[in-house]
């Protein structure tokens, strides 16, 4: 039987090729597999990538450019003809196929906003995060045209000069296929990163929770100081909390992220208490035992349910 | 002086200026603890706000005494709701003068008029940031009390969660419903019909986006691209929401009649008027920016300049001219559109524009005490190195960078990495032990301090520092 295998859905990673879908929608198939909250969605996968790509002609030119990374390193010609590429792909158009079925699964998912990620098939090695390097796009509104145009963003952002610098650096493949994850933006009212494992090897019996209000691209991005929660791994004992400077929160507007200052008493107050805290660290082991090493997750709370937004191996421990 | 930074945010010179005012006089009327003085320092896309230490204590100190009895509370509630309709009604009145006939005297009289009103504000902005602390633990409180006797002390989170959930809505929230209907109506009304709804809409919140003067309001244009990008079924989405909306009335009546506590019930409604009021004030001050903003055009026309500048003119330079006709240079006004430091110090507020100026004024008034420093944050990578200060203002993409001298910036981004990949150590004012500058450092190598929170203040390019980062410590040394 033919099966469509340009959307795939955010489940049976058992089933899917990793190929098909990235690292990143990868790890997160697999949990929603084992059941953990993951915000609902679907994934556009390298498939679709590729038939973009030819679609607009851009598949002969990519791998001219990434011979001459491979032969002659990112020279200035070759750098700004990939700035070339990435703004054709960004205002590239859509085979109708694609906009359809695209079209399709944003009808049945029904979220009135969206947050569309890259997923490459390369990222989340052990010691090269590639963090940050692709492009996400958080709170699209769900129209056709909006979510199809932040897919081409997500894609083209695989052509810009430092995550080809970065990849180069790791000696890892300068260009690659990447796929892109649609799902329903969680608008959370306190997010954060959880290291199941404290990267400093002293401390690794503990584990590492950084919050704050909002979304979670202040920690991320370490555009203020979250709040910090040390739990012990084997009790779930708060070990140590340190308010940290929440001077802004990021928000989900109706047509992006807004950026606002928090409000005095809230920067003066712990963003998550002894509850929340216990539920994060069980989902934090319960994360690392099914993926089988510590883990960097990323994580967000609305209405009083934590969901997974990421989950990637901890690259390397200081000290080591 | 002790300093103490408040809050960041985008802030224009007439905004602040007239909040001083309403800081120093307005708030000395009220809880008789006035701000005499203030700070505004040049910090990303907005400002950082300092008072004094001392002055903010004995706000705090005078709000919290008096809201030790509720009825205070409620009377600040009471207030604010006078001091909003107040504003909005003087604003009106100006809007609908013809400004352009006015001489001077009646444009100064209408300009002063405004101001006597705008003088009460700032305590309830202020007055609101200690309040709803006071607020919040008065309720918690109380819950845990009720609680306790009724051995339902396991449910203490949630029924917090629910009591402090905003149950009404705000204009915002207004203009999505509104927008929703207007959309379901537009399949049974004509085009020009749907067009004159239109404007009307656009008339009602027009003022939504503009958190300060010279904000572009948004346009009948706006809200029919916002209504195209609606769900195609509003109905449903419309019913879900105002479904959504009493279900969180009856759940939070529900909870407060399953405790019978009057007590508690007072203090959840005023929570609630409170969570209300905390935006319905920022938007009544939108929509007075929005009908005042023609008339100060009006003033700006005559003193010739175009209106975008109207916003970096202060409060006492706008009297100045309708008084005595002094005014100020195109040249001025550029340069603060630029950049811009404020003080306000013995009754007279300062704009100071010129980079050199900024740094002179910055340097005197808050970098006193930090002149032989040794900045403390989080060490990542250990290691101990020497190196020269590069400073990296963020989106900063290009890299000419020494090996080995050590980057400085508020927080790094992916746009740096080839930067940092040359950097001898990494030092950031903010970031937590798993942002990425943290990541990158671990995955490089580099020694790296976090969370100094003035690393990017303090130092300059080309000083000679040491990054210990076992320690957490950047120290200054002498050459």
């Amino acid at each position: 039987m033919l099966q469509c295998m340009d959307v795939l859905p955010l489940s049976g990673a058992a089933e899917a090729r990793a190929d098909l879908v990235g690292g990143k929608a990868h790890s997160l198939m697999i949990l929603v597999d084992a059941g953990f909250s993951v915000p609902p969605g679907f994934i556009v996968s390298t498939e679709a990538f590729r038939a973009f790509l030819e679609y607009n002609g851009l598949d002969e030119e990519l791998r001219s450019v990434e011979a001459t990374l491979l032969s002659l390193g990112l020279s200035e010609s070759v750098a700004t003809k990939c700035d070339q590429l990435r703004k054709r792909a960004t205002l590239g158009a859509w085979p109708r196929y694609l906009v359809g079925s695209i079209g399709n699964r944003l009808d049945n998912l029904g979220a009135p906003s969206l947050a569309v990620r890259s997923s490459a098939v390369l990222e989340d090695r052990r010691d090269a995060s590639s963090a940050g390097m692709l492009d996400t796009a958080l709170s699209v509104p769900a129209n056709l045209e909006r979510v199809l145009e932040a897919i081409s963003r997500c894609w083209a952002s695989l052509l810009n000069r430092r995550g080809i610098a970065y990849r180069m650096n790791m000696s890892l493949e300068p260009v690659c296929d990447v796929a892109a994850v649609v799902q329903r933006m969680i608008p959370a009212e306190v997010s954060g990163t959880l290291f199941t494992k404290h990267p400093d090897r002293l401390r690794s019996e503990t584990m590492v929770i950084e919050a704050t209000y909002g979304l979670g691209e202040t920690v991320v991005r370490g555009l203020i100081t979250p709040d910090r929660f040390l739990i012990a791994r084997e009790s779930g004992g708060v070990l140590e909390t340190r308010l940290g400077r929440k001077h802004l929160q990021i928000r989900a507007g109706p047509e992006g992220p807004i950026e606002e200052p928090l409000p005095c008493g809230r920067q003066e107050r712990l963003c998550l208490g002894h509850e929340t805290l216990a539920q994060l660290w069980d989902l934090g082991l319960r994360v690392e035992r099914l993926f089988g090493s510590p883990q960097d997750i990323e994580w967000s709370i609305d209405q009083r349910r934590i969901w997974v937004l990421q989950s990637r191996p901890l690259t390397c421990f200081a000290g080591g | 002086m002790n300093w103490k930074k408040t809050v960041t945010r985008p802030l224009s010179p007439l905004k602040a200026s007239s909040l001083f005012e309403g800081l120093e006089v307005g708030i000395d009327r009220y809880v008789g603890v006035p701000f005499r003085s203030h700070l505004l320092e040049p910090a990303g896309t907005g400002h950082a706000w300092y008072v004094l230490e001392e002055e903010w204590s004995a706000f705090v100190a005078a709000i919290r005494d008096r809201a030790q009895d509720l009825s205070y509370i409620e009377d600040v509630a009471e207030e604010a709701e006078r001091v909003c309709k107040a504003l909005l009604d003087v604003a009106r009145r100006i809007s609908q003068t013809n400004h352009k006939r006015l001489s001077l005297a009646s444009l100064l009289d209408a300009f002063q008029e405004y101001r006597a009103v705008l003088v009460s504000y700032p305590f309830i902005a202020w007055g609101f940031l200690v309040i709803d602390e006071l607020l919040s633990k008065a309720l918690l409180a109380r819950l845990n009390s009720v609680l306790t006797q009724l051995n339902r002390t396991s449910e203490a989170d949630k029924i917090a969660a629910i009591l402090t959930t905003k149950t009404g809505t705000i204009a915002a929230e207004e203009e999505e419903l509104d927008l929703l209907r207007l959309k379901s109506l537009a399949k049974q009304v004509d085009g020009p019909e749907l067009s004159s709804l239109l404007e009307q809409h656009a008339e009602k919140y027009a003022w939504l986006p503009m958190y300060d003067h010279n904000i572009r309001p948004w346009s009948k244009e706006h809200f029919q691209e916002s209504m195209n990008r609606l769900p195609s079924n509003p109905e449903e989405v419309l019913q879900a929401k105002l479904r959504e909306q009493a279900e969180r009335k009856e759940t939070l009546s529900q909870t407060l009649s399953s405790l019978r506590d009057p007590e508690l019930e007072r203090l959840s409604h005023l929570m609630q008027r409170f969570i209300l009021l905390r935006t319905y004030r920022t938007d009544v001050l939108r929509e007075v920016y929005y009908l005042i903003d023609p008339f100060l055009s009006e003033i700006v026309r005559r003193m010739g300049h175009g209106n975008e500048r109207i916003s970096y003119l202060t409060c006492d330079e706008f009297i100045e001219y309708l008084e005595s006709g002094s005014r100020l240079s195109s040249e001025v006004l550029e340069c603060r559109m630029e950049k811009y430091a404020m003080l306000r110090v013995d009754g007279r507020t300062q704009v100071v524009c010129r980079e050199r100026d900024i740094h002179t004024l910055l340097e005197k008034h808050l970098r006193l005490e930090a002149t032989s420093e040794e900045l403390k944050g989080d060490g990542i990578f250990p290691g101990v190195v020497k190196g020269r200060v590069r400073i990296l203002r963020t989106g900063h993409t290009e890299s000419v960078l020494e090996p080995g001298e050590i980057i400085v910036a508020e927080m790094t981004t992916p746009e740096m990495h080839e930067a940092l990949s040359r950097a001898g150590a990494i030092v950031t004012d903010e970031g937590g032990i798993t942002c990425h500058a943290a990541i990158v450092s671990r995955e490089m190598g580099i020694p790296c301090v976090i969370a100094t929170e003035i690393a990017t203040k303090v130092l300059k390019d080309g000083d000679l520092v040491e990054v210990d980062s076992n320690a957490g410590v950047v120290r200054r040394i002498s050459e």
